[in-house]
């Protein structure tokens, strides 16, 4: 300032090094013979003594401005917009305290649906059904071992059916037969009552009689005659196959 | 130095799941980052958006921030800063339309400033003045363009030195200089022309 020419050539000099300086100046950095320097230049030059003056009025003005009070609501929506992604932090941050029995759960059934399956109540549903089935199959005399030789092909089912269904038609019909037989016997019986002095013993001899039925038709006779013969009558009957007289001797005393 | 342990023990702890850390970090940077946001965008809902927005991410990226890479706080400053990028690229097209509307008065906002200014504030030391002051330069800071708009900002209002503006803009601190330099002269110039024409009325 005080030297004409070191003062122009500080001008030519220093005015890209004036802005430079420009912001340490303003924010009091700036001091000293940089400083005097600085100023001498703001004076004197026609471009960069404006410039000062409207960036220092500028930067009051800027620094003058008050901080706005955000919305009261800010913080509480900030956490609350936040929380969700807050809960999935804890939740990560808590998990590796779960049970051992949840982690073993959890690595055996990965799949929603097995661990549906897996909670107690169902664990116990299933144990009481398996019980009562293999009950079941106890009383009724059903083996494993012989489910596991059943054939369980459609064709081999459709044959156990219809052999089960035969085998059920026959046994039934022995059955009809047997009371046919028996009803039979009991009408016979109902024929021969009144002569019959003792019932038990020819329920006995009711298998002969049948044997007899036969034979005593052959030889036209009355059965009755035939059954209550003494052992007398018996030898001669038999001796009256050979002897057609003997026979007549036989009706005689008859 | 005392304060930036103590948030990054906040931050550890949040790190690790800690819900009451999480409330204090909002708590006491929502205020900063409403004001950074309110400043460049210009109106106060969209500020409360980007907040939201800036603490949502925060929230989600915390596990990747690292204190050997720089201080929270040019951290969160260069994580809204982006979101202000973004809102600001999002927003072109509107404001491209609003521009078009405000013709007649757009090329010169001094007379409607001045106006406004010349109604309201009859009291030049009254608390309406000082309000009207405020929302004057606020609308000055609107007029600048984004890189100096927001490079006085994070200097004036936020209080960062040059270095940590340098890692938030991702440019030279030359560069930063300079666009203070250049923010503040022109915010001056438009303030001194509307005040020019408050005392002329």
């Amino acid at each position: 300032m005080t030297n004409p020419t070191q003062s122009g050539a500080s001008y030519t000099m220093q005015c890209s090094e004036f802005e430079a300086l420009l912001a340490d100046a303003l924010d009091g950095v700036l001091t000293g013979e940089r400083m005097a320097q600085f100023r001498s230049h703001s004076s004197a030059c026609a471009t960069c003594g404006p410039l000062f003056a409207e960036a220092e009025s500028g930067r009051k003005w800027l620094t003058s401005l008050a901080e706005i009070a955000p919305p009261r609501h800010l913080v509480h929506n900030i956490l609350l917009a936040t929380s969700g992604l807050q809960g999935t932090r804890e939740q990560a941050a808590t998990e590796p305290r779960a049970s051992f029995w949840f982690q073993l759960k959890h690595a055996l059934n990965p799949q929603p649906l097995l661990t549906l399956v897996m909670e107690p109540r169902f664990g116990l549903s299933m144990a009481m059904a398996f019980f009562s089935v293999s009950l079941a199959m106890n009383v009724a005399g059903v083996k494993i071992s012989d489910l596991q030789k059943m054939d369980l092909r459609p064709s081999a089912i459709n044959r156990t059916y219809h052999e089960t269904q035969s085998r059920v038609v026959h046994y039934y019909d022995n059955i009809r037969f047997v009371y046919e037989v028996e009803s039979r016997v009991r009408e016979l019986r109902k024929t021969l009552q009144p002569s019959e002095p003792a019932p038990t013993k020819q329920q006995n001899d009711e298998p002969e009689q049948k044997q007899q039925k036969n034979e005593s038709d052959k030889n036209s006779q009355p059965e009755h005659q035939q059954n209550y013969l003494s052992e007398s009558q018996r030898d001669v009957l038999l001796a009256r196959e050979h002897s057609p007289i003997v026979n007549l001797e036989v009706r005689r005393t008859a | 130095m005392e304060d930036a342990q103590l948030i990054l023990m906040l931050v550890r702890r949040c790190q690790a799941g800690d819900a009451a850390a999480w409330e204090d970090i909002v708590q006491r940077f929502h205020r900063r980052i409403f004001n950074l946001c309110y400043r460049f965008t210009g109106t106060s809902d969209d500020a409360e958006d980007l907040t939201q927005e800036v603490f949502i991410k925060m929230y989600k990226t915390l596990d990747s921030y690292d204190p050997a890479k720089g201080a929270f706080l040019t951290w969160v400053s260069t994580m809204t800063r982006n979101l202000l990028v973004d809102h600001f690229r999002r927003t072109k097209l509107e404001r491209l339309s609003d521009s078009m509307d405000a013709t007649p008065e757009g090329e010169d906002d001094a007379p409607r400033m001045a106006d406004r200014i010349a109604d309201k504030g009859r009291d030049p030391y009254s608390q309406a003045e000082s309000q009207e002051v405020g929302v004057a330069v606020h609308a000055a800071l609107q007029k600048l363009s984004p890189d100096l708009r927001e490079a006085v900002i994070l200097r004036d209002l936020q209080d960062l030195d040059y270095r940590e503006i340098a890692i938030v803009l991702k440019v030279p601190e030359g560069t930063v200089k300079s666009r203070i330099n250049r923010g503040r002269a022109e915010l001056g110039r438009v303030l001194q022309r509307t005040y020019r024409q408050v005392n002329l009325a």
